[in-house]
């Protein structure tokens, strides 16, 4: 399977959030996987949470690939507070 | 986006004004020694509230301060920092600041930097604050929102208590830098924190619009916080956020709802409020604003001037039809006359402000002239909320300032007198504001000596100003304070006494349409009254007729019409005709001879005699040849298309097209006494 691995921002700034939103429709509509590299993401926020989430509703309605690669601490507490800790668990990319 | 983020900064700044004010009223009240604790509670919350809106606007000085501020707050409420004479000084500085650095916010004027860096030094050092890290200014770092967790309602020791909370974000709130997560972030901080997240909204990726927030929540939080810390994120995010909480008794949490952190709505059951064991305190429901540059309000006002010519020479050229013949024509004229009249209210109530935004300066003032003349003055404000015209707003602040100065001056006396007169060694100023009618009065009342007329009719004769051994009555000496260059004052200080000051006032006062009145009693102190019209551009005035002049008087002044018997018409020699009117005699002021008319009729007996009584002033006669009609009228400068005219407000376009000038009551009656007084003089030769 095609997975492309795509690095997220230290910062979850919208101007960010709303470029990785576009590389992830471009891939999806590719029929491309997507795994994010999240080790470096230093200020979490709701913008880039909920885009994370809505795209993984999105891979997996095409059975894509998609998941996390060793979430950073901060942004593994964000998803934790905002209620989702469960939900990031299962989105742990396989090889991280 | 800027836009939005500019409109928040711009409700921030409205808010911080009030905020300004309530700090400035609890060290009125601590001050004052009664109810300090519950006003030191409110200061804090003050400059806590503008510390966090400061910091979420990135205003670094503004936040700085009222860190620096709140730190010292915190040490007088917990009882480690003395609260003296001293710390109710720098209180008073620290607000005084404060307001200066939302000036500067507001309108780019920079705040005294020396003052600045004083009173922040001294609130840094009375805090317990290293002096010496204090941060640039702008370079102030912290997350206001993290520091909503201060408990601030001197509950220190409250118990933990549970509370439900409901917190839907709006579609603006990440757009106007308020970030979620931020917020859940601070109430996780506050104590434990269970989190029910509702995902149902989130959009597919295509549709997700990742600065619109998508989630809710419904969260429980044990905390011992206090109910003032989660109204504090309320207040912060309520503009763009629904933030709905309440509390319910430690003993009845919800285990499941405590232990199930990370859990997922029921689709089935909608996230709601549980119901209420202690209903949240209700909040006034806030009015939906938005910011309009002045141009366009002033460009509305025109507009709506324009309308009311057209409507009044509509009005006149239907004035001979048959209305029986015109019935639909003159039913619609009424309405559009009604709707037109509604729609110059409405302009005219756009344009008004709170007279807060400048009463909120003189207890500054008031503060600097104590330390100045080493009296000791209490300022009351009541009123301030009332209404006017944002340009009278705008130009009250030198007059008013006039007054105050001259009353500490020369009306309330120091310690010594006032303990030698028997009272309160701390004098009292009152300012007060009420609308009455189409009008706003304003009042400067002060406890002090009065007016020394003795003083001032020597001063006056002294100055050529009223002839040796005249008697004039205590209101004509009280009027002379008035005159230009008129000062009782034996040294020039800094205050008053440079002899500019009550003409100045006068005269400001009178180019916006209004009337300074004045009553004093010796020994009980004196009260300056001051007339306002509500709006400068529309008035509703009778039009007269003079030779082939309209001159238009104000409706609100006229207290009859009549046209007068010969009986009633009493020719004197030295005040020229009078008439006899319930009992007193009023001057009749011809204004065909005022103005210097063609053609008017001096015949009193006929012609039309309106009874005026300007605001705070005697009643007297306008002799006028004819009544034409009351209208309203749009009201244009003169002064600003020709010059200044005494006796004259301003001009308009009547229905026909036909300029007139309007009257100003008070500087016509001044300036026919004058007249009178010199052709007397010339008289006696």
């Amino acid at each position: 399977m095609d997975v492309e691995r795509l690095k997220l921002a230290a910062t979850g700034e919208l101007g960010a959030t709303i470029e990785i939103k576009t590389q992830l429709l471009a891939r999806l509509e590719a029929g491309r996987g997507a795994y994010l590299d999240a080790r470096d993401v230093d200020e979490p926020s709701l913008a880039l949470i909920q885009t994370i989430e809505a795209a993984a509703a999105a891979f997996a309605e095409r059975t894509l690939p998609f998941g996390l690669i060793e979430p950073s601490d901060r942004l593994c507490a964000a998803y934790e507070t905002v209620g989702l800790f469960a939900q990031l668990m299962s989105r742990i990319a396989p090889d991280s | 986006m800027a836009d939005e983020e500019a409109e928040l900064r711009g409700i921030f700044l409205l808010e911080c004004d009030e905020l300004v004010g309530t700090a400035e009223a609890s060290v009125e009240t601590i001050r004052g020694g009664g109810g300090a604790e519950a006003a030191i509670h409110a200061l804090f919350r003050a400059v806590h509230s503008i510390k966090g809106g400061a910091g979420a606007f990135g205003l670094g000085r503004l936040a700085d301060f009222a860190h620096a501020f709140e730190t010292y707050m915190d040490r007088l409420r917990k009882g480690t920092a003395p609260l003296d004479a001293a710390a109710v000084d720098l209180l008073f500085d620290g607000v005084d600041v404060l307001r200066a650095l939302a000036a500067e916010v507001r309108e780019g004027e920079p705040a005294p930097a020396a003052r600045y860096d004083a009173a922040l030094r001294a609130l840094r050092a009375a805090g317990g604050l290293e002096v010496a890290d204090s941060p640039a200014a702008g370079s102030v770092d912290f997350d206001p929102l993290a520091d909503a967790a201060v408990p601030v309602d001197g509950g220190g020791s409250e118990a933990a208590r549970l509370y439900r909370i409901r917190f839907v974000p709006g579609p603006k709130m990440i757009g106007a830098g308020i970030d979620p997560l931020r917020i859940l972030e601070t109430l996780k901080e506050l104590g434990a924190l269970s989190v029910e997240l509702d995902a149902s909204r989130l959009p597919a990726l295509a549709e997700l619009d990742p600065s619109v927030c998508a989630f809710a929540w419904n969260l429980t939080l044990e905390t011992a916080a206090g109910r003032d810390a989660l109204d504090e994120i309320r207040d912060m995010i309520d503009d763009v956020a629904t933030f709905e909480f309440e509390a319910a008794a430690p003993s009845a949490p919800d285990p499941a709802a405590l232990e199930a952190p990370g859990s997922q709505p029921s689709p089935a059951a909608p996230p709601s409020l549980p119901p209420a064991t202690e209903p949240a305190k209700p909040r006034e429901k806030a009015v939906p604003t938005v910011r309009v540059d002045v141009p366009k309000l002033e460009r509305l006002g025109n507009m709506v001037g324009e309308l009311i010519i057209t409507q009044a020479f509509l009005a006149r050229q239907v004035a001979g039809l048959d209305p029986d013949a015109h019935r639909q024509l003159f039913r619609a004229l009424d309405e559009m006359s009604q709707h037109i009249r509604d729609l110059a209210d409405s302009a005219t109530s756009i344009r008004a402000q709170p007279l807060r935004a400048v009463f909120s300066r003189f207890g500054a003032l008031v503060r600097e002239l104590e330390k100045s003349t080493g009296k000791r003055v209490r300022l009351e404000i009541t009123g301030d909320q009332v209404e006017i015209d944002k340009t009278v707003v705008e130009r009250l602040s030198e007059p008013l300032t006039h007054l105050i100065r001259n009353s500490i001056d020369h009306g309330v006396e120091d310690a010594a007198g006032r303990a030698a007169a028997g009272k309160d060694p701390v004098g009292h100023l009152h300012l007060r504001a009420e609308q009455r009618g189409a009008q706003v009065v304003i009042e400067l009342v002060d406890d002090g000596k009065g007016i020394d007329r003795s003083r001032v009719l020597a001063k006056a004769v002294e100055r050529g100003l009223v002839p040796p051994g005249a008697t004039p009555s205590d209101q004509e000496i009280d009027e002379l304070i008035f005159l230009p260059g008129f000062s009782t004052a034996e040294a020039v200080t800094s205050v008053s006494g440079r002899g500019v000051g009550m003409d100045a006032v006068r005269q400001a006062i009178g180019e916006m349409g209004g009337h300074v009145g004045l009553t004093s009693r010796p020994g009980l102190g004196t009260t300056f009254s001051l007339h306002l019209p509500l709006s400068l551009a529309i008035l509703d005035a009778m039009v007269t007729l003079v030779g082939r002049q309209n001159y238009l008087i104000p409706i609100t002044a006229i207290v009859e019409s009549l046209r007068p018997a010969a009986a009633s018409v009493v020719r004197m020699d030295d005040a020229g005709a009078m008439l006899a009117w319930r009992g007193a005699l009023l001057r009749i002021v011809p204004l065909g001879a005022e103005f210097g008319v063609r053609d008017w009729r001096t015949d009193p007996t006929q012609c039309i005699l309106v009874i005026v009584r300007p605001s705070g002033g005697e009643p007297f006669a306008l002799q006028v040849d004819d009544l034409i009609g009351q209208e309203p009228v749009v009201v244009k400068s003169l002064e600003k298309n020709y010059r200044k005219v005494k006796g004259v407000s301003g001009a308009t376009i009547l229905g026909d097209g036909r300029p007139a000038l309007i009257l100003d009551l008070p500087t016509l009656s001044a300036a026919t006494l004058a007249r009178r007084r010199l052709e007397r003089q010339a008289a006696e030769g």
